[in-house]
């Protein structure tokens, strides 16, 4: 046997996966069904198109999904938690820039009980004063804690300086954002948002007939009183210009790093190629910063690179935290490696491994039902169906080195926004 | 229920297979039965540092990473104070590029120089990443080293002191790889699609050579029974104060482990459980608050951790957790309190065997604490504590005899 000797490796060129079923309930809500597996679990995802992009206040969208949990009008905050634990059951909740979700874990055999809670605590929420109180409690002094954070303060001025000016994806949250939150605010954007024309289910897990039934006799049943109008809010982009600074913090032992720009979300034809030349850059752990940051001068225990999708534009970046005496080489070898993709050509050997890495990567992420309920919702917040990643392996596999060049040329240019903390 | 069949190489290698034909990926995990706690008090850290000179090359393959990604694996690892743990999943069909690289950084590594210095310096960065550059960042720092006085939990898995791993010599990493790295001290474990019949075989082929070493004997110190509460107040620049209290609790092989479990659960594992529910919402004295047992394979520790409201007196909060804690002492708890966190155990358990690499990291980890069966009958001995075992078990464990406590303040802000 020759150790020396690489084995052969093949990766597929397409790829089958569950394919959900999409149903409508009883009051037109979309629900899409992912059936499959082992164990007698489900979860079960109510996705509302309530992010934070549609609040004029920053944080009422989290206020909102987070005090879901705060009490109903038959139940206390106490009542809910210990009625969702009885059965074992497991609540998240989660907003982003544009949705927020409601989760429920389950076993199986409870949906009857459990499936009715999330609907209540979703529809019946009443928001008392003293839970909104501590959610404020608790937010400021998160913040603070994570004000001394140099990747957070980071994190926040790369956002503004992406997204300037009003834009709702760019907002730096400051103590008086949860301050000025009170009961009417949160509870009219409640009345507002968390409803059955505005969400779309997706259950996946092992389940039957019995299961999908009960789920048209909670949430097919919800209806409201009468049709909210909802706010346009299209119109709050600003012309994005590049921004470079730094924050000096005297007691910080290193510095975060935050470089990018503006980037076309994955509706766009140029975001899988875009996907290909991020992950040659900082992708992975061969990538090429990796390689010369960390894995030859030992300046950083991680860097990366990546290209970040949202509905109303996308950005890429590249992040990391660096020991501060290796500041300015960094920033120096950064700009190293962006040239070098735009001044040379990513030889075969490298462009295929990233293809062959990134099939894996595709693999990884269509793997059983929860895996394939998260690609599922990432595309239907787009109004795409699975379809959508019908060709996804080709468009990376056809991706060639002059189109990579030419979008790092059309990317990688003088509008790159550079932020340092520390 | 996680199926599986297990078969021990020659070399002592034992090999464990979960197929599922559902995927078309395989998860490989191998634990490496040796952790901080394996370490010389003098070279601390070393376990971790040496995970990560694992991917700096082996003896015959100059990458481990590339030829990984090139078969379209992805890989990770992590170590702790009791093991380290090398995980990856890749498309079956190339399952033998797992098997190639695995075995041969068993065989032997290339131990370059230029890489040690290179992790030296990433690990260093780490330390500063995750230790000094984040509030609160130092705390287990500062609380280990309380806690513990004789058995190297003391120390932190990163390392005690940053000197420590800044001295480290190549002659240190070779004699390291010697002691731990063999077949007779690994667990090689699969989850996905692949068949015990062909795992078997390929493990034979690239593991079954590596020699069996002789394993070191060397007697871990335990730590003695802790007579008097210990305190410490440290301050630092941070926004609120916060409260560590820790306190010595069972092994991983004792009766009571599950049971302890169960019981910080019940303390304090969701918002209706007696210690959040008191502390943050009725007395509202605390911003946040977590109960956990370390778990670890020698003696652990159940550790209370909260950050304190803004007007509210540091010394004040620790009594009302004290209070908290004698009432449950004095009055037990309910069971429907111990019925709902054996339910919540049951789900989780559920939809931790949905996933591949899970069930790869569960069986290995199964096997090293000695029987890998273990891994089905979890839910059985959850289900065998009573309340009066909480009862007991809080009662024995959380004495101020036996508890350290670190006021961690605010500078300039005396509690």
């Amino acid at each position: 046997m020759n150790r020396a000797l690489e084995p052969e490796v093949s990766l597929p060129d397409n790829i089958t996966f569950l394919q959900p079923e999409k149903i409508q309930l009883a009051n037109g809500i979309p629900a899409y069904l992912i059936c499959a597996g082992e164990q007698e679990v489900v979860k079960l995802e109510v996705v509302f198109n309530a992010g934070v992009w549609y609040g004029d206040y920053a944080l009422v969208a989290s206020a909102v999904n987070s005090l879901l949990q705060a009490g109903t009008k038959s139940k206390t905050a106490f009542e809910l938690s210990q009625a969702f634990d009885q059965y074992g059951a497991y609540l998240q909740t989660e907003v982003s820039l544009d949705i927020a979700v409601v989760r429920l874990f389950t076993l199986t055999k409870f949906v009857p009980e459990t499936f009715p809670l999330l609907l209540e605590i979703i529809q019946e929420s009443v928001f008392p004063k003293n839970e909104i109180d501590l959610f404020q409690e608790q937010g400021i002094q998160q913040l603070r804690i994570n004000n001394q954070r140099v990747e957070y303060t980071a994190r926040g001025l790369f956002s503004k300086a992406l997204f300037p000016g009003n834009h709702h994806y760019g907002r730096i949250i400051e103590e008086s954002d949860y301050l000025c939150l009170n009961p009417s605010l949160i509870t009219d954007w409640h009345n507002c948002y968390y409803t059955p024309d505005n969400c779309f289910l997706v259950l996946s897990g092992l389940f039957t007939q019995k299961e999908v039934e009960v789920l048209n006799n909670v949430f097919g049943r919800w209806t409201v009183g009468k049709e909210v109008q909802r706010k346009d809010t299209a119109s709050l982009d600003e012309a994005y210009q590049a921004v470079e600074k730094h924050v000096e913090k005297q007691d910080a032992v290193q510095t975060a790093i935050r470089i990018g720009c503006r980037a076309p979300n994955k509706l766009d034809e140029d975001y899988v190629p875009l996907m290909v030349l991020t992950t040659i850059l900082g992708g992975y752990f061969g990538s090429r910063l990796m390689r010369n940051l960390r894995e030859e001068k030992g300046y950083t225990y991680g860097v990366g690179c990546s290209l970040v999708s949202h509905i109303r534009g996308g950005y890429l970046v590249i992040s990391t935290q660096v020991g501060k005496p290796y500041l300015a080489d960094s920033l120096a070898q950064i700009n190293l490696e962006i040239n070098n993709l735009k001044d040379q050509l990513v030889k075969d050997e490298e462009l295929s491994l990233v293809k062959n890495y990134l099939s894996g990567v595709f693999l990884r992420s269509l793997d059983g039902t929860m895996a394939v309920s998260d690609r599922l919702k990432s595309v239907v917040v787009y109004g795409q169906t699975m379809d959508f990643y019908k060709d996804y392996l080709q468009k990376v596999k056809n991706t060639n080195s002059c189109e990579l060049q030419s979008l790092a040329l059309k990317y990688f240019n003088s509008k790159m926004t550079w932020i340092t903390v520390g | 229920m996680v199926k599986f069949e297990k078969t021990v190489l020659p070399n002592g290698l034992p090999v464990i297979v979960n197929y599922d034909q559902s995927t078309p990926l395989v998860a490989m995990n191998i634990l490496y039965k040796v952790g901080a706690r394996n370490e010389d008090e003098n070279k601390t850290g070393f376990a971790h540092l040496f995970e990560h000179l694992m991917f700096g090359g082996s003896v015959n393959i100059p990458s481990y990473d590339e030829p990984l990604q090139r078969a379209g694996g992805e890989n990770n690892a992590f170590t702790n104070s009791d093991f380290t743990n090398y995980y990856l999943t890749i498309p079956a069909q190339n399952i033998e590029t797992a098997f190639w690289l695995e075995s041969d950084r068993m065989l032997s590594l290339a131990f370059s120089e230029n890489s040690l210095e290179v992790q030296r310096n990433v690990v260093m960065e780490e330390f500063k990443q995750r230790y000094l550059n984040q509030p609160y960042g130092d705390v287990w720092l500062n609380l280990r080293p309380l806690a513990y006085k004789v058995h190297p939990y003391k120390w932190a898995t990163i390392g005690k002191d940053l000197s420590h791993i800044e001295q480290a010599t190549m002659a240190d990493v070779k004699a390291f790889f010697r002691q731990w790295y063999c077949p007779n001290n690994a667990i090689l474990t699969l989850s996905g699609n692949i068949t015990v019949k062909k795992a078997v075989e390929l493990a034979n082929r690239w593991f079954g050579e590596i020699p069996k070493q002789h394993l070191s004997e060397k007697i871990i110190n335990a730590e003695p029974a802790q007579h008097e509460k210990r305190f410490l107040q440290l301050e630092r620049n941070i926004p609120a104060n916060a409260i560590y209290k820790t306190f010595h609790a069972c092994n991983r092989f004792d009766n009571d482990f599950y049971a302890t479990e169960l019981m910080v659960d019940i303390l304090c594992g969701s918002n209706s459980s007696i210690l959040y529910h008191s502390l943050v919402k009725e007395q509202k004295l605390f911003n946040t608050i977590n109960v956990y047992f370390t778990g670890d394979i020698d003696n652990g520790l159940i550790v209370i951790e909260g950050k304190v409201n803004e007007s509210v007196d540091i010394q004040t909060a620790d009594n009302a957790i004290n209070e908290l804690l004698n009432k449950v002492i004095n009055q037990g708890v309910s069971e429907m309190e111990l019925n709902i966190v054996k339910q919540k155990t049951e789900s989780a358990l559920q939809f931790s065997e949905m996933n591949i690499g899970n069930r790869a990291l569960n069986l290995a980890y199964f096997e090293m604490i000695g029987n890998v069966e273990t891994i089905n009958h979890q839910m059985e001995n959850y289900n065998r504590v009573t309340v009066d075992d909480i009862q007991r078990i809080v009662a024995e464990v959380m004495r101020e005899q036996n508890e350290s406590v670190m006021y961690y303040c605010k500078k300039g802000g005396a509690a």
